[in-house]
């Protein structure tokens, strides 16, 4: 009994020191409501040239129309991915293995690009222009790892084309940056859209939303990712 | 059994990996730098409208849109045939039929005028082309002869809805203008419509400045031979001579509150910084330099002044408490730098500069940090002056042979000239917003 919890032990420690994952995502983000456009709700505004201005409400009250995805921003809470791995095999226990060993290469890379980043006090990992493929820095880059990999650089190359501001904006907007997460389904539409950082400014939140808009439908995410839907953080910079 | 454990622990490993580590963050940065694209949709007229009115709303519309420097107006006489002739409000369900149009947002309306033809109601809306969504609605109404200034208000408000700050489509900017053969005070709306001359005594009129709610002008007079100060409303009526020392009463700046005047004096041969209470009275020296001080501005807290003094052997910009203490230098590039402006958010100082002989427009944060020149190889520029919302900065360039105004963004982009005048113009000084 003393030598399976001693293995135990190691296989924790083991484990854990492969596993430095809180240094570099963001813990769930909190429950955010977006709205896009600032619905103007001021009063009434009245002056004496200017007896009467007065709120419209939008012509047809309609109810959002079911794929919308704008009306749907509202966070719903992220479901929690059960990965339930089935039984666990010999088989599968080769393929882990080989997981563990290429999580712990890109735990270290990231390690590396977060320790880099902290200095910039930048939180995440970022991936800039052009997209630095992450696990093209790998030795033995699977397939899965570099079709994906190639995926993030395509949205990456769609969304940056469709990331706009207005020049006379850009001095006001020097320090800001929002931070997008969209959860893209099999076919390339974005099933959820929602900021998990606000600038500051409700106006730039809003053009890089539309930037993220414009660009859909973003390209199928690829055979090889196992899931059903992909989460993507989008940061968006003005220079 | 030992196989199993490990088996387990891998098995949570996995689990916890999938889902936190799934997450990968894409930088985008370097956005493409362009004007919204927005379509204007036909207006539609409703009661006694004429087309010829509601095509005057449109166009002060469009014009105030472009100049803001925001917007690249898609005018409907552009668009494809279906939609040239679609006017009015759209329903939300049909938004997609604008699509073709090319436009990020949709600014649609209609305007009624009553029975009796005097008063207007204008309606608009605008609407998120990509996000094909509703954005805002507001309805105004107005006696018909503020037709200019309701539309400029509706302006204002695209500009809070798409820009995050409200326009200033609703101020004037006051100038020197020698279009009458003497120096007299005018003004002009932002858009360079309602050029009105405000002063007419045949006299030399210089350095207007506005009362901080903005509804009387002081400016500097020789009509009684001695450069006095005076005041007189918006409308050119009720002049008074209200600061007459002996020698220079010249270059007035505003507190923020409207209790005190900060101006240059000269008594003694030598200019100075003083402060006077608002009807004139109780003159304070604020500068004790050997220097020659002018062109004093309060900043927007109130709480310090900018000038000019060549204390140091050549102009320059230097900025004081307003009790005129901690005196400091703040321009140390060039060997003349005059005209400081304070920006309404208090950061930075505009100033002009002589560079090569000539004029130009700078800005400066206050700290002294972050010079940037914002005008060259267009004449001399000088005498910069703010926009209320700090966007903007009103400027006299002679780029066309006369000296005229000129606007322009504070980046230095969109430099347009106020008004369509020969030349003349001088010393702008922008309005606050009128409520």
């Amino acid at each position: 009994m003393g030598g399976i919890s001693l293995v135990l032990h190691i296989t924790l420690v083991l484990v854990l020191s492969l596993n430095p994952w809180p240094t570099i995502v963001k813990a769930r983000p909190e429950a955010y409501t977006v709205t896009l456009m600032p619905i103007s709700l001021q009063e009434p505004e009245t002056t004496s040239s200017f007896p009467v201005i007065k709120e419209e409400s939008p012509k047809p009250i309609e109810k959002p129309k079911k794929d919308d995805i704008i009306e749907k921003i509202k966070k719903t809470p992220r479901k929690k991915e059960t990965v339930e791995k089935e039984k666990v095999s010999l088989k599968h226990l080769q393929e882990a293995i080989e997981e563990i060993r290429k999580k712990a290469a890109i735990d270290e890379i990231q390690k590396r690009v977060a320790r880099r980043e902290k200095v910039e006090e930048r939180p995440v990992v970022a991936l800039t222009n052009p997209p630095p493929p992450l696990t093209s820095l790998l030795k033995s880059p699977s397939e899965r790892e570099s079709k994906l990999n190639e995926y993030y650089s395509m949205i990456w190359a769609k969304i940056k084309e469709t990331w706009t501001i207005p020049e006379n904006l850009l001095k006001e907007m020097a320090d800001l940056e929002t931070v997008v997460v969209i959860t893209i389904d099999r076919d390339g539409k974005i099933k959820e859209m929602w900021v998990e950082k606000r600038s500051g400014n409700a106006f730039y939140d809003q053009m890089a939303m539309r930037a993220i808009k414009k660009a859909e439908p973003l390209s199928p995410i690829p055979k090889e990712f196992g899931e059903n839907t992909l989460e993507i953080g989008i940061r968006f910079l003005p220079d | 059994m030992l196989k199993k454990l490990v088996l387990i622990v891998l098995t949570l490993f996995l689990t916890f990996t999938s889902s936190a580590g799934a997450r990968v963050y894409l930088d985008i940065n370097a956005p493409t730098l362009i004007q919204i694209p927005i379509v204007l949709s036909k207006w539609k007229n409703v009661g006694k409208t004429s087309a010829t009115l509601s095509e005057k709303v449109y166009e002060i519309l469009a014009n105030d849109l472009t100049l803001s420097g925001f917007f690249r107006v898609i005018d409907y006489h552009h668009l494809p045939l279906d939609l040239q002739r679609k006017e009015g409000i759209p329903e939300i369900l049909f938004l997609k039929e604008w699509m073709p149009a090319g436009g990020e947002i949709l600014l649609a309306g209609e305007i009624f005028l009553d029975s009796e033809g005097l008063n207007l109601r204008l309606k608009f809306h605008l609407f998120d082309l990509v996000e094909q969504k509703h954005v805002v609605g507001k309805e105004y109404e107005a006696p018909l002869q503020s037709l200019r200034a309701i539309v400029h208000r509706m302006s204002d408000e695209v500009l809070l809805q798409l820009t995050g700050e409200r326009g200033v489509h609703n101020t004037k900017i006051a100038y020197v203008s020698l279009q009458s053969g003497n120096k007299e005070i005018f003004t002009a709306d932002f858009d360079g419509a309602n050029i009105k001359q405000i002063t007419n005594n045949q006299s030399i009129n210089l350095s207007p400045a506005w009362l901080p709610d903005g509804k009387k002008i002081a400016f500097t007079s020789y009509l009684k031979r001695n450069p006095d100060l005076y005041l007189i409303d918006r409308e050119g009526k009720n002049l008074l001579r209200f600061s007459y020392y002996p020698g220079l009463n010249a270059s007035p700046s505003w507190s923020p509150d409207g209790k005190q005047i900060a101006l240059m004096m000269g008594i003694e041969g030598k200019s100075d910084i003083f402060l006077i209470d608002a009807n004139g009275g109780n003159p304070r020296k604020l500068t004790k330099g050997h220097g020659n001080e002018a062109s004093p501005k309060w900043s927007q807290d109130g709480k310090q002044i900018a000038f000019i003094s060549d204390r140091s052997g050549s102009p320059q910009v230097y900025i004081m408490a307003a009790d005129g203490s901690n005196v400091r230098r703040l321009t140390y590039e060039g060997s003349y730098n005059t005209n400081p402006a304070w920006s309404p958010k208090g950061d930075r100082i505009a100033f002009c500069g002589r560079v090569g002989g000539r004029f130009n427009i700078f800005t400066i944060g206050i700290d002294g940090s972050g010079l940037q020149r914002l005008t060259s190889n267009s004449g001399d520029n000088e005498s910069p002056s703010w926009s209320p919302d700090g966007r903007y900065i009103a400027f006299s360039s002679t780029r066309t042979g006369g000296s005229k105004i000129f606007i322009m963004h504070t980046n230095g982009l969109n430099q347009r000239p106020l008004t369509q005048s020969k030349g003349g113009e001088s010393s702008p000084t922008w309005s606050p917003r009128f409520e």
